[in-house]
Parts: structure tokens; C-alpha cells; sequence
């Protein structure tokens, strides 16, 4: 499950790629095929979980049994067909979710806080525009703005070569919350949010950010990382600190002039 | 420029290194006139402090004159006389607004490393192991002084250094140790320590009410130095039975306060003291609480604990349940050199306190490597050495 996407609360900002549109949903006027809209990693796991409970239905036997096994079939079901009667009646639409942003359950996903002596309105004014990023993240080299909703982001890794890719803001609710993603067929996968919320006893802000991204070096890029240099943790830690700083003192610390 | 570097334990040089430079806004260099070998840098010393690296530049009391400021700078001109506090703070954060400078969030750039070894971390100190920042020290010709805006303090030209140099670390060390103890009239405070800190505490205790205080060290110049006011009593811990001398004193009370002005390499006979040596020489603990572990002991029911002396990491064998029992108060922390500065520079001018005298050797930079070595092994009566760049 995308979490990170927040797509649930109104958004000010269409979420990329295709716009939701009511009458594109279930059984089409023309007959055909029930319209997908389950993801493809959720329509394998409908398949595995309905196939065990035919299983546990066929062993248990009974009223219970047949409750259980019926249940197994709706999921088996669900799992080829792609079509979740459920998410019908809910407007959930999942299957497009690879074209944009990360497909689900892959990629790095991270989210740390850090309370921030400054007011959600100066956290959101500084942080609304991505060109600020790189003050920050020392992995990001540059951010540069392509319009008012999309900006090109490059990424500067340990081999020394730098990826570049573009996003889109596709959340925005002023002093609450931004949400970033790649674009479709993006080189770097990506998907971001930050929430700010007022700290208790005027401590200032509680900023949370989230970030899920897939390299093209995958999970085996990842788990070196992991290994052997910084984790993904780590990183976003430092980041966070860094943006406490800048926006606190107005400087980064630092005893290096490089 | 010159500047006296941390080689490995009990080795310091002087070396030639790059003059600093100006990085942020918000930083000034200062062309040292003074600086001092403070206590804890004999920690550094000791190999006491982890994360230390060859050819770090040590010191964090020192005071001189800006030679340049960075473009964020107004309340401090080229050639204005400033002492320097040994703690790095950003003046705007949640801590720095209550003035608990030492607390600061925002100027230890490798606070992930005081995060693995204590939760959180402090403030960047100068010259105080990468775990602290990793800011060059002031025991050179040159340094850089990071958030001057809200740090360094002007001096009046009138004062000599020597005067308030002291200013930067423990004039307000052994103030907050006095402070801390929360002293009402007729309090009697034992000090354990009578190095630098130690002396000015016992000023400080005096001044803020203590009818009497105690004063324990196994140094006979440092005893008689502190003993020289009336008010004082003095205990060589090593041919004293501590313990036994603190309740006779009191009349069984106990000392109401006791201030710990050692930290974490105290010395001594007992056998606490003795178990202590044989763990750290071990590796298997960081710290010789010795003293602690005294004035635990000592210190009277619903009594203050303030601690001055450093400690770095894990103790062993703090007798818990006697604090507990007793209802003991414990304060401590490095000190909110920012928050006492002004008041303090104040009682100097007015006279009220001459830091002077706990001076016991003055020698130019080049010197540094002996006078570690002098100061470590506390002989000659080395009490406090001040050093002067560029003479």
C-alpha cells in the first residue's frame, strides 16, 4: 500500500497520471471485461490467500467451511480478473499505480521526524520550492523548476555518476502538507511527502517526511548501502538535521569549507 | 600558523597548519592573544575522550581579536577584543532561548555520534573530539569562531586578559557548580577538587551564602590556596578519612551540598579507587567515579549532588540506593558559559573576583608540549597554565 500518496485526502493538485473518472468503474454499458483496478503484486496475493482458504473450507467442512471456501473463491476471483467489487464502491482505483510514483512494495521506504523551532507557515513557505532541497540533502546536486507543479531533480550516487529525473508535486495543502513523484518512466522512482503539524507546548513544528524510491541499481543497491555506507535512516536523519538548522539558524554547521 | 595538535595519548606538538577561514555568515576569526590548558583537555590528554583524531587542534579557552567576520556579523567590528565560550551555541533554538547554551541543537555537525553515545546530543564544543563537533581549537594563533553573533563577548580594553580569560570556561564552570548546589545562608558545601574549577567554586559558594565550606584534594599547594580564606576547611583525601572527617565536621549532618570538581579520572587510595584504575586500565570501564561515590556517601538526607567534573561515559558501582534512600537532588552538564558571561565579567570589573590568582605558569605556544606534560603530573605546583601566541 502507498501510503506515502496521501491520495485519499482532497487533494488540491490532480495526483499524476490518469484522473479519476466515475464512469470508466465496473461493468462497462458495452459488455465488456470488468474494468482492473487492483494493483498486480495485490491481484497474486488475492490469488495465494483465496486458493488457502478453499483449502482450510475443504478440511473444515460445514457451514463454516463453505462460508470460508466461497470467501477463497471471491479472492481467487478478484486475483484474475483484476476487478475489486469492493474498491468499485469505495472509488478505489489501484491498478495504474506503477505508472507513476513506486510500484508498490518495492524500493526503500523511510519516514523520520524532527521538531523544528519555526512555524508550520515559514516551514511550508521554505519548503514548498524544491530548488530549496539540495541546501539539505547533499545527495541531491541540483533541483531546477520546469513549472509550477514539475521540477527536474539530480541525483549525485557513490559511483559518482548523477541521475536525473523530473516530479511532480501532486499534494499541496498549505502549511499541512506537500507530496512529490517521478513521473511515468522516470530513470529514479520516487514518491515524497511532508507533514507539518504544530508541537505540543509551542515547541514549534513536527515535520514528517516520507520517502519511498527505487534506484535502478534495485534492492541489491540498497542492501550494500546497507552494508557497507549509509542507510537510507541515517541519510534522511542528516537531511532532517540539516533543515533544522538552515531553518533555525539560517546556516548549516559545519567545519569544513568544501 | 602555529597551533598545538592532539597526537595520540599523553603526545601533543606544535605544527604548522593552514590560518582557518571564514565558511558561514555568521563566523569571525580570532587572532588569539591568551589561551589556557584546561583540566578536561588532560582527558583528551589521557586518551579519556573516544572520536579524537591525529593533528586535531585542542583548546576551548582562549580569547583575541577579530580579524574578520563573515557577512551575517554586526555586533562585532575588525579588531574588537572578545573572549570566546568553549561551547558553540546558535542562540535560536529551544535550549539557546532558555539560555541552556551547552544544550544547543544546532552546532555539533557529527551529532550522530554523540547520539549513539548518549540519546541526544549537545552543543559543538571547540577543540573537543569529532563526538563534540570537530572545531579546531583555540590553542593557536588563529581560529575560527562559529555563530559569533550570539558567543563572544567584548571585553573593556581596561582589563587584562589574564583577567578574563577565564571567562570562557571555568570562572562560569565553577560558578554554575555553585549555582547548581542551590546554596542558602549558613549552608556548609563540600568541594571536592580544588584544580581550577574546584578554587573558583569554593569563591563562588562563599560569595552566594556558604557559612563554611570544605574543601578536598590530595595536593598540598592546591589546599593551601583554597584554605587561604577563614571560612574554608581543608581535607587531603589521601591521609584523611573522608567519610569519617565530613560527618565530624558536621556534626553527623552531612554536608548539605557537595560539589564534584573532578570527574571521571579522580585519584585516590581506597579501595573504589583502586578497583577503578584496574577496570580502565582494563578497557572494561571509561570512567574512575571515585568521588561520586564519596559524596554520595557524604552528602546529608535531602541533600544536592552538583556536578562540574566531566564524565564521559559509563560509571560502575554508584552506590544508587543510598541516593535514593537519602533523597539526594543531583544536578550537572557542561556549563551555560553564555548565561553567566556577562554577569560575570560584571564581578570582575567591580572587583568582586580576580580570577588571577589560580595562574601558576605563563609560557608562549611552543611551549604546550612540556607544560601538558608539567600539568598532568601536577608538579611545580602547576595549578593553571595560560599561554600566549606570538610571544
Amino acid at each position: 500500500m502507498n501510503t506515502i500518496l496521501q491520495r485519499t485526502s482532497a487533494p488540491t493538485v490532480q495526483p499524476h497520471g490518469e484522473p479519476a473518472d466515475r464512469t470508466t468503474h465496473g461493468r462497462h454499458p458495452d459488455g465488456s471485461p470488468p474494468e482492473v483496478n487492483v494493483s498486480e503484486g495485490e491481484r497474486r496475493v488475492s490469488i495465494a490467500a483465496g486458493m488457502g482458504l478453499i483449502g482450510l473450507g475443504l478440511l473444515r467442512r460445514g457451514l463454516r467451511g463453505l462460508f470460508l471456501g466461497g470467501l477463497g473463491v471471491a479472492l481467487v476471483r478478484r486475483g484474475f480478473s483484476g476487478h475489486c467489487a469492493v474498491y468499485d464502491r469505495l472509488d478505489i482505483h489501484r491498478a495504474g499505480f506503477s505508472s507513476a510514483g513506486v510500484p508498490d512494495n518495492e524500493g526503500v521506504k523511510v519516514e523520520q521526524s524532527i521538531t523544528i523551532r519555526r512555524s508550520p507557515a515559514e516551514i511550508f513557505a521554505f519548503l514548498r520550492d524544491p530548488t530549496h532541497f539540495p541546501q539539505f540533502m547533499t545527495h541531491l546536486e541540483s533541483v531546477e523548476n520546469l513549472d509550477a507543479q514539475h521540477s527536474r531533480w539530480k541525483l549525485k550516487t557513490a559511483s559518482g555518476r548523477s541521475r536525473v529525473w523530473e516530479t511532480a508535486l501532486i499534494n499541496h495543502h498549505a502549511n499541512e502538507l506537500l507530496a512529490w513523484e517521478s513521473v511515468p518512466g522516470a530513470e529514479v522512482q520516487s514518491a515524497g511527502s511532508i507533514r507539518l503539524e504544530p508541537a505540543p507546548g509551542n515547541r514549534g513544528t513536527e515535520v514528517t517526511v516520507s520517502l519511498q524510491y527505487n534506484l535502478p541499481g534495485g534492492p541489491l543497491g540498497v542492501a550494500f548501502a546497507r552494508l557497507f555506507g549509509e542507510t537510507p535512516e541515517q541519510q534522511m536523519r542528516e537531511d532532517l538535521r540539516r533543515l533544522k538548522q538552515r531553518l533555525e539558524t539560517g546556516e548549516i554547521a559545519t567545519t569544513s569549507s568544501v | 600558523m602555529k597551533a598545538v595538535t592532539w597526537q595520540g595519548r599523553h603526545r601533543v606538538e606544535v605544527r604548522s597548519v593552514d590560518v582557518p577561514e571564514i565558511i558561514n555568515p555568521r563566523d569571525i576569526v580570532v587572532k588569539v592573544t591568551a589561551t589556557a590548558i584546561c583540566g578536561s583537555d588532560l582527558h583528551l590528554y589521557d586518551g579519556f575522550i573516544p572520536t579524537m583524531e591525529q593533528g586535531d587542534i585542542l583548546g576551548h579557552e582562549f580569547m583575541g581579536r577579530v580579524v574578520a567576520r563573515g557577512s551575517a556579523i554586526e555586533n562585532l567590528e575588525i579588531g574588537d577584543r572578545v573572549v570566546v565560550p568553549f561551547n558553540i551555541a546558535c542562540g535560536k533554538c529551544f535550549f539557546c532561548e532558555q539560555t541552556l547554551t551547552s544544550l544547543c541543537d544546532n552546532t555539533n555537525p557529527n551529532a550522530r555520534m554523540a547520539e549513539k553515545a548518549y540519546g541526544k546530543s549537545g552543543s559543538g564544543l571547540f577543540g573537543y573530539s569529532h563526538m563534540m563537533g570537530g572545531y579546531p581549537g583555540g590553542q593557536a594563533e588563529y581560529v575560527r569562531v562559529p555563530f559569533a553573533d550570539v558567543g563572544p563577548l567584548k571585553v573593556p580594553e581596561e582589563l587584562e586578559d589574564e583577567q578574563v580569560l577565564f571567562l570562557s570556561d571555568i570562572l562560569p564552570t565553577g560558578y554554575m557548580a555553585a549555582e547548581n548546589a542551590r546554596i542558602d545562608h549558613g549552608d556548609t558545601v563540600a568541594i571536592w577538587g580544588c584544580g581550577p574549577v574546584g578554587q573558583f567554586a569554593i569563591q563562588c559558594a562563599l560569595m552566594m551564602g556558604a557559612q563554611r565550606v570544605i574543601a578536598i584534594d590530595r595536593i598540598p599547594f592546591r589546599l593551601e590556596l583554597a584554605g587561604r580564606d577563614e571560612r574554608v576547611t581543608t581535607l587531603h583525601s589521601d591521609k584523611t578519612d573522608l567519610p569519617e572527617a565530613l560527618s565530624e565536621l558536621t556534626a553527623g549532618r552531612g554536608p548539605d551540598s557537595c560539589i564534584d570538581a573532578v570527574g571521571m579520572e579522580a585519584h585516590g587510595t581506597t579501595l573504589g579507587a583502586l578497583y577503578d584504575q584496574a577496570k580502565t586500565a582494563a578497557f572494561l570501564a571509561t570512567d574512575r567515579p571515585n568521588v561520586l561515590r564519596q559524596a554520595i556517601m557524604a552528602c546529608r538526607k535531602g541533600g544536592i549532588l552538583s556536578i562540574a567534573g566531566v564524565y564521559g561515559a559509563l560509571v560502575d558501582k554508584i552506590p544508587f540506593g543510598a541516593a535514593f534512600a537519602k533523597g539526594l537532588t543531583f544536578r550537572m552538564g557542561q556549563t551555560h558559559v553564555h548565561r553567566y558571561m556577562p554577569l560575570l565579567l560584571e564581578k570582575i570589573r567591580q572587583g568582586e573576583i580576580d580570577p588571577r590568582f589560580i595562574i601558576t605558569h605563563r609560557a608562549p605556544l611552543e611551549q604546550a608540549p612540556e607544560l601538558y606534560e608539567l600539568f598532568r603530573t601536577k608538579e611545580d605546583d602547576c595549578l593553571k597554565v595560560v599561554l600566549h601566541p606570538g610571544d
